[in-house]
């Protein structure tokens, strides 16, 4: 008796789950650029976000590409978006980079703050090289949206040199959830392919995979 | 057999139609050994079912109440017959919960995932089916997920995008732009979350006879102390691991001495569902070759959305070799022990999860009397990565002594561990982040079993240990106290080969002192405990602010639990953990507050109430309604309510309604948030 019970019970929830939601998009959001960054050559769609997948165009508007020459001043900012377009490097020209490590950042990742105290090592290491890293920010200690000044302190505290935007809007959650971070993405700059998608603590993982791609390249 | 369906929403800028993907699903089969089958609940709820058809709450009910008049009957095991004379004895346990999630209030501009973690309910059932005559053991858990609601992606994206204040800021996505984005990270979010699942969880045969003990199916495994293989069971951490495979063990007894031989082969079976998320682990086939595709069938599969077209596994199942010896006269035991876990293709890039094959052996000495005044044990492992990380081997070595001089009891432990991994599973965390924590080895971690900051990978490269001390003062009286003391290199930077530099050395303290006391012939009783943690790297290190400090983590707290019997059956009972905490990197500037109390009453033995307040100062957790950027509380308050009726030592039901903190837990350089939870909970076990 009991034992039917059971059965019947969970014979009957069975169903139950083949009910569904019937979303509506609103009206106003059926349009728009479909993009960010526009300006410059860069590789066509399909765009992806995981391994071998091509990363989309994307731009970001507050933060410096060169934060030690301007002291980390929130004043001086570039003037420019920047884009991933501003790195594509499709002929390989060995003046330029030909790799990137594209990083996440916010302020209540301990993960994140252990990163960031090598990667000028690393970028002393492998700059010269053809490795350029762009980073940015996107989360205060409250997990809100960073700040301009949340981006000064940071730049400060680990004399970034290397381009450091903020990602308000966390334009990166394309690619991991914001709890995941740091995020790590090793680009190809020749195709914007991603390389290397790295969730966490991962550097044991992505700098021989850079050195072996900038070696292979003769660099 | 069952069906399973899953709505998606359409990409953006198409006709804003349902789109409806059903697809065939696992079958079911599954509970798993005697030890945890004991374990059972089953489930009755009302009004648990909002957004759903009037169709669907009606059946929901029927449901709801059927499960209700089987869980008010009269439970026990029983003889179902008897086979070539052998009774045959059958066991029905059947743990089933309810739970609806409400809002839990932990809101953030543009954060899907804590966007997608409200307003979803579960019934998750657990019926167990075990069988013994003679030697023969059979055994089934079955698990069935019905999410009854959940959350789409469009509402989401539109919540988001209409919490942006406004006007918008110079630079930010023009709305559509914005709603699209977060239209398919919640897409990509809830595809395999939410998503009905019936499976064979575990299930075995067994052989057991004095000399020979068999098994094939699932099984809990530990060697040694876990350096080398521990999988079992973990509620804190939603955690059930196991082997499915095949186990079997040798006995042979020579005069007084002993010898025990046990070998193991499978792939590694974890839970595949995690109740607090609702998000499961899927294969496909492309991670399922050769035998796995047995043991992985009726398992939950990946499947295709219109937001992730090509489904990608979230979980590639390890398999596992080990063998352990075990020798020796009754005075003690020699332990020799080793395990090779061969990986595929690694979901995630980490120095563990890379490594395509990972051997560990240990060399293991148990005394269980060392002469009249204690036991010793010592355990010596080693582990070997293959992998891209080009990681020199690891080594640990582990000890405990016990000793007895009454009225002391003394308890030192200490470890020594150097690039000493956890097996990690091989999972994919950036879509499955809650699964990070599954691991198949457990290394011994000498502290408290309440301790959870050790932060980052802080036992992979670390020396210490921790000395406890039990004085029994008197009849009703015991005091103790601990300290323990650790040099961790992996603790505040990053040191996966464990160079041994101060540059990366924390220093640790952990000191604690206490007492348990009894009264009225034992119906009363109270432990106390008063600690703290002392947590300084050898380097400056600087916070969010800017402020540098060696102190890597502070912490002073107490913690209680009194019952004080009334009279007759009723008595109270006071539960509490006050903690006063400080993190450099990571936590909140100056420190934060964090604790729960609990008060009990207890009309024994079949009721039990209690009323819960739960409080955390961590801005990290601060309560928010909704996405708008707004001013948080400096405190956030929860308060909840839970009431549970026995209805005999196997079977009972519990609600509970309110709110509970969350909470941030780190391992291997990733962490888990388990979010705040906010809703209500039946649960209820029964027996057959």
């Amino acid at each position: 008796m009991r034992i039917a019970c059971a059965l019947a019970a969970l014979v009957l929830a069975v169903p139950l789950g083949c009910g569904s939601n019937t979303p509506e998009i609103p009206a106003e959001y059926l349009s728009g650029s479909g993009g960010t960054g526009t300006s410059q050559s860069y590789p066509e769609g399909p765009y992806g976000s995981e391994e071998a997948g091509t990363i989309q165009n994307l731009s970001f508007s507050a933060g410096w590409s060169n934060p030690k020459a301007v002291a980390y001043d929130v004043d001086q900012f570039d003037s420019e978006p920047i884009e991933l377009a501003d790195f594509y490097n499709p002929d390989g020209d060995s003046n330029l980079p030909e790799v990137m490590l594209l990083n996440t950042a916010a302020l209540w990742c301990q993960a994140c703050r252990i990163e960031h105290e090598e990667l000028d090592t690393k970028l002393a290491e492998f700059g010269s090289r053809g490795l350029v890293i762009f980073s940015t920010l996107f989360q205060d200690a409250q997990s809100n949206p960073a700040q301009p000044v949340h981006l000064q302190i940071w730049a400060e505290q680990f004399e970034v040199a290397f381009p450091f935007f903020l990602d308000p809007e966390y334009q990166m959650g394309a690619f991991a959830r914001a709890e995941t971070a740091p995020l790590n993405m090793v680009i190809d700059l020749r195709t914007m392919k991603i390389l290397k998608k790295v969730t966490g603590e991962g550097g044991s993982v992505i700098w021989p995979l850079v050195d072996e791609t900038l070696s292979a390249r003769g660099r | 057999m069952k069906t399973r369906t899953q709505s998606v929403a359409p990409p953006v800028g198409t006709a804003p139609n349902s789109v409806k993907h059903t697809r065939s699903a696992a079958p079911a089969v599954g509970p798993r050994r005697k030890s945890v089958a004991a374990r059972t609940r089953s489930v009755a709820t009302r009004s648990y079912c909002p957004g759903t058809s009037a169709l669907a709450r009606t059946r929901s009910a029927a449901a709801c109440g059927l499960v209700v008049f089987c869980a008010s009957s009269t439970v026990a095991a029983f003889e179902a017959g008897t086979l070539d004379d052998e009774p045959v004895q059958v066991d029905v346990t059947n743990a089933a919960s309810v739970l609806y999630n409400a809002n839990n209030r932990d809101a953030r501009p543009n954060d899907v995932t804590r966007a997608a973690n409200d307003d979803w309910g579960l019934f998750y059932n657990r019926l167990n089916l075990q069988a013994a005559t003679g030697k023969w053991q059979l055994g089934l858990r079955l698990d069935t997920a019905w999410f009854y609601t959940s959350p789409n992606a469009v509402d989401i994206a539109t919540d988001l995008e209409r919490a942006r204040p406004r006007p918008l800021t110079p630079g930010a996505l023009s709305p559509p732009d914005y709603f699209r984005q977060r239209f398919f990270e919640a897409g990509g979010e809830l595809s395999n979350r939410y998503i009905n699942w019936t499976y064979p969880a575990k299930y075995y045969v067994g052989y057991t006879s004095r000399d020979v003990e068999l098994t094939l199916g699932d099984f809990y495994a530990q060697f040694g102390r876990g350096l080398v293989l521990s999988v079992r069971k973990l509620d804190e951490l939603s955690s059930d691991i196991t082997i499915r495979g095949v186990r079997a063990t040798s006995r042979i007894d020579i005069e007084d001495a002993r010898m025990k031989l046990t070998l193991l082969g499978g792939e590694m079976n974890p839970l595949r569902l995690d109740e607090a998320s609702g998000r499961y682990l899927g294969v496909t086939s492309d991670v399922t070759p050769g035998f796995l595709t047995v043991t992985e069938a009726g398992m939950p599969r990946q499947v295709e959305t219109d937001f992730i077209p090509t489904a990608s596994p979230t979980y590639a199942p390890d398999r596992i070799v080990g063998a352990q010896v075990e020798a020796g006269p009754n005075q003690f035991t020699l332990g020799t022990q080793g395990v090779v876990l061969f990986r595929q293709d690694p979901l995630n890039s980490d120095t563990v999860r890379t490594a395509k094959t990972i051997f560990v052996g240990s060399q293991s000495l148990d005394i269980p009397q060392v002469g009249d005044f204690g036991s010793a044990y010592i355990e010596a492992a080693i582990q070997s990565l293959d992998g891209p990380a080009n990681i020199d081997p690891g080594h640990a070595l582990y000890a405990s002594f016990n000793v007895y001089a009454d009225p002391f009891t003394i308890l030192v432990e200490g470890k020594h561990y150097r690039r000493f991994f956890p097996l990690s599973a091989n999972v994919d965390l950036n879509h499955a982040r809650e699964f990070n924590l599954v691991q198949y080895n457990a290394p011994p971690t000498t502290e408290i079993f309440y301790n959870d900051t050790q932060f980052e990978t802080f036992n992979v490269c670390v020396s210490g240990g921790r000395a406890k001390t039990d004085f029994h003062a008197g009849k009703d009286e015991d005091l103790f106290m601990w300290f323990g003391y650790y040099n961790t290199w992996s603790e505040s930077a990053s040191n996966d080969q464990c160079e041994i530099a101060d540059s990366k050395r924390n220093r640790v303290m952990d000191a604690a002192i206490g007492g348990e006391f009894t009264s009225q012939q034992h119906k009363s009783r109270a432990s106390i405990t008063v600690g703290g943690r002392h947590d300084v790297a050898d380097r400056e290190l600087q916070s969010a602010s800017g402020e540098q400090t060696d102190i890597a983590y502070q912490e002073g707290y107490v913690r209680y639990d009194m019952i004080r019997w009334i009279d007759g059956p009723y008595s109270l009972q006071f539960q509490g953990w006050h903690r006063r905490r400080r993190q450099t990197l990571g936590g909140p500037e100056g420190g934060w507050w964090e604790g729960q109390h609990l008060t009990g009453f207890e009309w024994a033995p079949h009721v039990s109430l209690a009323f819960g307040v739960e409080y955390n100062s961590n801005e990290l957790f601060a309560a928010a309604d909704t996405a708008t950027p707004q001013s948080l509380p400096d405190i956030t308050l929860y308060f909840n309510g839970q009431a549970t009726y026995r209805i005999d030592s196997a079977s009972s039901v519990s609600l509970f309604v309110g709110q509970r903190r969350g909470s941030l837990r780190c391992v291997g350089g990733v962490c888990r948030v388990f979010p705040p939870f906010e809703g209500a909970r039946l649960d209820a076990t029964l027996r057959f």
